[in-house]
């Protein structure tokens, strides 16, 4: 589970570089992201613009993540494709979650 | 459309899966259309329904299924193949059956499986857990209402040692 993660002004920004966040890598994500939340910065945007594919397992994921980091830092979603806002409307779960068209940085390729 | 007293949706799934079963086939308006057939069997286990997802997705694509409509689909597919894989194997595996039928309109699945039936005798019928942030928040149970929302007809039954899955999902006109 690659994620490439940046302290910005505007907040953490996680962005995750795998393409599904599913049943098989849910349990992969929640660690993955658990290791970067070390980083400084809030809140926490999950840059979501390469997820093609979200089934309830990785919603599932992305819950558990928002509980890890606690009500003192928020969790919001950007970049969300059609596909994923799909599964987080049927599930009603786009209320929970603040939705940014666009991350407000990008992550910086890694030197 | 033929006014059969059989149900008709049994008989479009008996005549895409089984056409042995059938008498001669009446006409049916609109539904008179070859049908395109696309199966797999394979393994349970996360990453095998990651390959057979993109195999079997990767095959509709190729009919000319609509992007929307291929993200519905994976998606029915990926939760029931998750609950086959959690729920009738469990802490084993086993094989899976899944067979498509692309005609027109609709997309009929039929999932099979050799594992535990399902506890209630029927496919869940669930509502949402309840969503109440900061204290209440689910990680689970989403599934079936998920594909509950996406598809036009379920059924489910326990055949002998074997699970049937049986949905259907509507679709646009194929380009």
């Amino acid at each position: 589970m690659e994620l490439a993660a940046e302290t910005t002004s505007a907040g953490l920004i996680v962005q995750v570089m795998e393409s599904r966040i599913d049943a098989a890598c849910a349990i992969e994500f929640k660690e993955a992201v658990r290791e970067v939340a070390e980083l400084p910065g809030t809140p926490v945007i999950l840059d979501l613009s390469r997820v093609g594919f979200l089934d309830s397992s990785g919603l599932g994921a992305v819950v558990a993540v928002m509980k890890m980091l606690g009500p003192q830092r928020p969790l919001q979603l950007a970049a969300v494709q059609p596909n994923v806002a799909k599964v987080l409307r049927l599930t009603q779960m786009d209320s929970v979650f603040k939705i940014l068209p666009e991350p407000p940085v990008r992550v910086q390729a890694a030197s | 459309m033929n006014a059969d007293q059989d149900d008709p949706l049994e008989h479009c799934f008996d005549r895409a899966f089984r056409p042995e079963a059938n008498d001669t086939p009446k006409p049916q308006a609109g539904a008179n259309r070859g049908a395109c057939s696309i199966s797999r069997s394979f393994r349970s286990g996360n990453s095998e329904t990651r390959a057979a997802l993109g195999d079997l997705c990767g095959r509709l694509a190729a009919q000319g299924l609509a992007e929307d409509d291929l993200g519905t689909i994976e998606l029915v597919l990926a939760e029931a193949l998750n609950n086959i894989t959690e729920h009738a194997y469990g802490q084993g595996s086993g094989p899976i059956d899944v067979a498509l039928s692309l005609k027109g309109p609709v997309i009929l699945c039929e999932l099979r499986d050799y594992g535990r039936p399902m506890p209630t005798g029927d496919a869940p019928v669930t509502e949402l857990p309840l969503i109440s942030p900061p204290d209440t928040l689910p990680e689970g149970g989403f599934g079936w209402h998920i594909i509950r929302c996406l598809v036009s007809d379920l059924r489910y039954e326990r055949l002998e040692g074997h699970n049937r899955l049986r949905m259907a999902v509507e679709v646009s006109p194929q380009g």
